[in-house]
């Protein structure tokens, strides 16, 4: 494969070229209140071909790996179909020539734990839902596994065969009372060990309890809170309103963004440092090497509340005129690879949550994370659930609660942050143009944040 | 399936006689082969230029068994794979109890309108073109504008064929247009963007690029807007957000959970009488229309909800049999990897009788919503859609008068559809979920703000 692959894309008539073969492996398991929903497994074989030529890209996928020299030139074709049209320059940043093979380094491999084991363990967390008692009527578990083996070259002569386990999971209460739902989620996942999935009976139990107590809960009134965020949603919060206005691919061919994406500017007080890593083992964003071939590493986008950097493919970081970073990743071989985020977070402070509590009159403790979403400089998410704080006190249980904002001035608006960093991985991952879930994680300490507009019941 | 129903066009990639064959000898007592193949070209403008032109072909077989009562599945890309059936026989092992019998033979409608051969021959240039077309129409806007374009045409096949001895297949074909204009000011954003998806060219350019004119000049000035309770009209695309509840709470899986609070409300008034929701699959050239679903049963035209009643639920094999019902032609693959579940075909809110234009026209003082984000994070048995409006008006005086922002709505979709439903907009469009959908005009919707 390997000299056959180098052939390939040597010599051709293009800039550049690239091609990815792989092969996944994939276990899925659900339950859906008392039944096993399904229980699969499946085979994903397939590959792709991008060139560069001229500023214009071609970009072929295929599951039939036999005439590899077609989708090459095709690919080629239709990249110097897109060149012409702009008769444009092709510019890559320079990436370190790699040759590289890299095993999977697994505490506990998932392959080796048999599907009954499996079933067995989820069913055991299922049954503790189901188990509760009311107001839990029902439950999902679910679960899956994938075992990739990546084979990459370009013309640049970089050659790399990678294996790249991903895993992840959640166990969900659902709570029903008077034709009102509610439901609580605790995920799990990681990029090396089954183990995660083991001894999770606690974070059930929890999930159960949050789940019945929303059934209780009030609707939040709508309006402007100081809000204390949890380190899950923290995390949603810096992948969502900052992590993605960070990817360069919507900066480098726009003027006016970049004026507002200067490197230098302040963006939050000097307590405030995100980064976006492909170092942290075990976590599900963990990479060694981005899907052009480059080394991921840790990549500071904002240092003592000033932009110091930026999420980068080859393109746009030549564009720029700035360096690699390793965060050119594609969802598989059907998709070209894009700007996205790893492991994405905000460095630890130093406040006790005592002292974000401290002199808020009337606010709200944000918890965990339904979802999110953000458009430009607009962010929404939706917190799992939440408490009222009045009186620097924690206070009743509220439901319904989904903040929005202004990211820049909401990164202003951070007064505080926790010493408690860390870093959550689930079942979910993240969403760009159709390429999603993508394998990412995020990392947050608790943070306090001001003036936070939440939508609800309106007074 | 012969050589015939194929002529012109994609050949199968995996041979299903002899994947059921082999689940026979392997000691299955049903077996079921789902297989589909996309070829797609998509052509895609970024920032005023050609960024890339593509093209993705892609074939993918699902097998489901039956062994000793146990349901096993399992799914391949690997063009000729047999090994598939190993692998479903092996989750069969540990699978759920097989509540359920794969389709038996029937006969599936050859009439629908899914397949267009000039979509196969849209050529390159042509795609070229209206993409160009479109980022030069967005550009010229206003200088420092950044257009964006996405053209693209698919073509597909689906083939499900049981031991029971179904056999069907279907070609459809496709477009997809995306065009979007983008603004950055210091502090800030505007983006702007429509869409139109068929299954035959029948856009009409010229009506897209009017209405991005509208947009964009409707985004072009931000301005205030108080906290409080409004009627608000949401255009189609918005209006998908507050649909999805209903289709959450129909769908026949959730409904066998206990998870739909819906159960035992079939015949029962839930919402106003201007309220009737088809889920028609033989539409046509409808995103969604088929002649059968991804189990191989046969489709045909349902009411949802009827003039405000509750009519049916949305079911496949497994949600029918949990009910001691037949399916109802709905079961689909969300993905070819996935398994099949209640899903609607092509959903279709009933229009009411006023232009989308006269609704806004009634408002004194309110909200037209574009496109919602986050909404779909809600809990959708509860019927709760909270959402930030991305691209959202206000109207005063019956005129749009600027853009609004930081902004919050939310709906209790299941009361507001009984008690605030002022009026549905004539005209449907279809949204991105393929959903054929008009305007919708809600009153006393809450709406937050900053201070």
């Amino acid at each position: 494969m390997e000299s056959y692959l180098k052939h390939l894309v040597s010599n051709q008539p293009a800039d550049y070229v690239e091609i990815r073969v792989e092969e996944t492996r994939r276990t899925r398991i659900e339950f859906r209140g008392p039944t096993l929903d399904s229980l699969g497994e499946s085979v994903d074989c397939g590959g792709c071909v991008r060139a560069l030529v001229d500023g214009g890209w071609g970009f072929v996928s295929f599951n039939r790996l036999e005439g590899l020299e077609e989708h090459v030139a095709l690919a080629v074709r239709q990249a110097r179909l897109a060149g012409e049209r702009v008769s444009g320059k092709s510019r890559l940043a320079d990436a370190p020539v790699i040759q590289d093979k890299v095993s999977a380094e697994l505490e506990e491999d998932p392959r080796q734990v048999p599907l009954a084991v499996k079933k067995d363990i989820l069913e055991t967390y299922n049954r503790q839902v189901l188990d509760f008692g009311p107001p839990i009527v029902s439950s999902r578990v679910v679960y899956f596994d994938k075992f990739t083996r990546l084979h990459f070259a370009n013309s640049d002569g970089t050659y790399i065969e990678q294996e790249k386990l991903d895993l992840g999971g959640a166990v969900v209460a659902i709570a029903h009372r008077d034709g009102d739902t509610q439901m609580f989620s605790r995920g799990f996942g990681s990029s090396n060990t089954f183990g995660v999935v083991r001894g999770f009976e606690e974070a059930v139990e929890d999930a159960c309890r949050r789940a019945a107590a929303l059934i209780e809960a009030p609707v939040v009134e709508a309006g402007e809170y100081t809000v204390i965020v949890d380190p899950i949603l923290a995390g949603v919060f810096v992948h969502e309103a900052f992590g993605h206005l960070s990817e360069a691919d919507n900066v480098y061919e726009n003027p006016n963004l970049q004026k507002v994406m200067t490197l230098g500017r302040e963006f939050g007080g000097p307590h405030l440092n995100i980064y976006d890593t492909g170092l942290t083992p075990g976590v599900r964003g963990y990479l060694k090497y981005d899907d052009e071939g480059v080394p991921t590493q840790r990549t500071y986008l904002i240092k003592e509340g000033k932009l110091v950097g930026r999420l980068h493919s080859r393109e746009t970081a030549g564009k720029m005129g700035e360096k690699v970073t390793g965060n050119a990743r594609a969802l598989d071989y059907r998709f070209p690879p894009i700007c996205r985020m790893r492991t994405t977070g905000i460095e630890p402070g130093e406040a006790t949550f005592e002292d974000m509590l401290k002199g808020i009159k009337l606010g709200v403790y944000v918890r965990s994370a339904y979802g999110g979403e953000t458009a430009g400089e607009m962010f929404t998410f939706t917190a799992g659930d939440a408490r009222m704080i009045r009186d620097g006190e924690l206070a009743e249980v509220v439901k319904n609660v989904t903040l929005t904002g202004n990211v820049f001035q909401t990164l202003k608006n951070i007064d505080m942050i926790g010493s408690d960093e860390r870093i959550r991985d689930g079942a979910g991952g993240c969403g760009k143009g159709r390429q999603g879930p993508l394998a990412t994680s995020m990392g947050s300490p608790h943070i306090r944040i001001r003036n936070v507009v939440i939508g609800g019941k309106a007074r | 399936m012969t050589a015939r129903a194929r002529e012109g066009k994609t050949a199968f990639a995996f041979d299903a006689e002899a994947l059921l064959d082999k689940a026979r000898r392997l000691g299955c007592s049903e077996a079921e082969v789902f297989e589909t193949g996309v070829v797609t070209t998509p052509v895609s403008f970024e920032n005023n230029r050609l960024k890339s032109v593509q093209t993705a072909e892609t074939a993918v077989a699902a097998v489901r068994v039956v062994k000793d009562g146990r349901l096993g599945f399992a799914t391949s890309s690997r063009s000729g794979d047999t090994e598939v059936v190993e692998m479903a026989v092996r989750a069969a092992a540990f699978g759920p109890e097989a509540a359920l019998s794969f389709a038996t033979p029937s006969p599936v409608r050859t009439d629908l309108e899914t397949y267009d051969e000039a979509v196969v021959d849209w050529p390159l240039e042509e795609m070229l073109s209206v993409g160009e077309e479109l980022t030069d129409h967005i550009r010229s806007f206003e200088e420092g504008v950044l257009g964006g374009a996405t053209v693209e045409k698919h073509r597909a096949y689906v083939r499900v064929a049981t031991s029971a001895g179904q056999d069907v297949v279907t070609d459809g074909t496709g477009y997809y247009l995306l065009a979007s204009g983008e603004l950055v000011e210091p502090d800030n954003m505007i983006h702007i963007f429509r869409f139109k998806a068929g299954r035959r060219l029948d856009f009409d350019l010229e009506a897209m690029k009017s209405d991005l004119s509208r947009m964009f000049r409707h985004a072009r000035h931000n301005v205030p807007f108080r906290g409080g309770r409004y009627p608000v009209v949401f255009s189609p695309m918005a209006a998908m957000d507050l649909i999805s509840p209903v289709a959450a709470c129909v769908d026949g899986m959730a409904v066998v959970k206990g998870e739909s609070p819906w159960r035992d409300k079939v015949g029962e008034k839930l919402f106003a009488d201007e309220f009737t929701l088809h889920d028609d699959p033989t539409l046509p050239w409808g995103v969604h229309t088929t002649p059968f679903d991804d189990e191989g049963v046969p489709t045909r035209k349902r009411a949802i909800i009827d003039r405000g009643v509750l009519k049916d639920f949305l079911l496949d094999l497994r949600s029918g049999k949990a009910l001691g019902r037949a399916s109802t032609g709905n079961g689909y693959r969300a993905v070819p990897q996935a398994m099949p579940a209640p899903r609607a075909s092509n959903l279709v809110l009933e229009p009411g009788k006023t232009p989308a234009a006269d609704l806004i026209a009634e408002i004194k003082e309110g909200l037209l919503v574009e496109r919602l984000m986050g909404a779909w994070a809600g809990n959708p048995y509860a019927g709760q859609v909270s959402g930030n409006v991305h691209i959202g008006f206000k109207i005063e005086n019956g005129e749009v008068t600027g853009r609004v922002k930081d902004c919050m709505v939310s709906v209790s979709v299941f009361e507001a559809f009984k008690t605030g439903l002022v009026a549905l907009g004539r005209e449907l469009e279809v949204t991105p979920d393929g959903a054929l959908l008009p305007h919708i005009l809600l009153d006393g919707v809450s709406v937050s703000t900053k201070a």
